[in-house]
């Protein structure tokens, strides 16, 4: 009973017949302008620059506080650091 | 009953383009030449949808070149579970109906609505035209989808010009599927109509 809506409605899908393609449609093309592969590379020129500017704008704020943290640490340890430093020379 | 497969490499199986595609993805930044190659293949291709699907003859090279520049950055995320052109396709498709929504301001459109009927211009331009330049095929089938109202251009587009199949035009539109073929089914006789009664005038 409740299947009916569904069959109407696919037998009424299967009734319109929408005919023959038009294979002249399938074929068509429209002429270009000389400039439209040059502007598509710039275009993609332009925002990958974009994106590497403001990646490098994302992770150089971290780079440069990753690089002071290393700093200040080889300031506050500089025994244990030489102590490291002339081990590494004894063993090598 | 779905859209009659074509002889084209859609059927085939194989992507011609499998190899561009694979260079254009692991090419290094900035080496655009693999990607450069598929652009040129079917740019042609693409400005015809736009300027087809929209009637937007100014933006028409506007909106297919944001669908290349697109569909480069899409590469990475493309998982090849279709062909490259059945996936430009789709991108393509999708830009030129929000440009279409846009245009119109108004989200798409009751079969009723009655779109403004250029044919009777059509007619008067082809007989001027006639006698000043022979006109290309391709541009009379141009000529006569613009004067088709968008209700029943855009579908017939997606079905024999983009080879999608009821179902997939049916998504597309939002629409249902026995909505879909009407608007084809009436699409191809307009078409069919309008396009005989402008060659028999070009012809006299």
């Amino acid at each position: 009973m409740s299947d009916e809506p569904e069959d109407s409605e696919m037998r009424e899908d299967e009734e319109i017949d929408p005919g023959e393609p038009i294979a002249a449609l399938a074929k068509l093309e429209h002429d270009t302008s000389s400039l439209l592969i040059g502007r598509v590379l710039r275009t993609i020129q332009r925002r990958t620059a974009i994106g590497q500017l403001t990646s490098f704008s994302a992770e150089a704020p971290v780079v440069v506080l990753k690089e002071f943290w290393l700093i200040s640490i080889g300031q506050l340890n500089p025994i244990s650091m030489g102590k490291d430093a002339s081990h590494g020379a004894k063993t090598s | 009953m779905s859209h009659p497969p074509d002889e084209s490499f859609r059927s085939s199986g194989a992507d011609p383009d499998e190899e561009l595609l694979q260079e254009a993805r692991k090419a290094p930044q900035g080496d655009l030449r693999a990607f450069e190659q598929l652009v040129l293949r079917y740019q042609r291709r693409v400005v015809a949808n736009c300027r087809y699907i929209t009637r937007d003859r100014n933006n028409a090279e506007d909106l297919a070149q944001e669908v290349l520049v697109k569909a480069f950055f899409g590469l990475r995320g493309f998982e090849g579970r279709s062909s490259f052109v059945d996936w430009l396709q789709r991108i393509k498709i999708s830009h030129c109906l929000r440009h279409v929504k846009k245009q119109v301001g108004r989200s798409y459109v009751g079969i009723e609505e009655a779109d403004v009927d250029e044919f009777d211009q059509l007619k008067v331009r082809v007989t001027a035209e006639q006698m000043a330049e022979q006109i290309s095929d391709q541009q009379l089938i141009g000529r006569v989808l613009d004067s088709i109202p968008g209700t029943l251009r855009i579908p017939l587009l997606l079905c024999d010009m983009d080879e999608l199949s009821y179902e997939e035009v049916a998504q597309f539109l939002g629409l249902s599927l026995s909505a879909t073929k009407m608007r084809i089914k009436r699409g191809r006789e307009e078409f069919r109509e309008r396009y005989q009664k402008v060659r028999t005038a070009v012809a006299k």
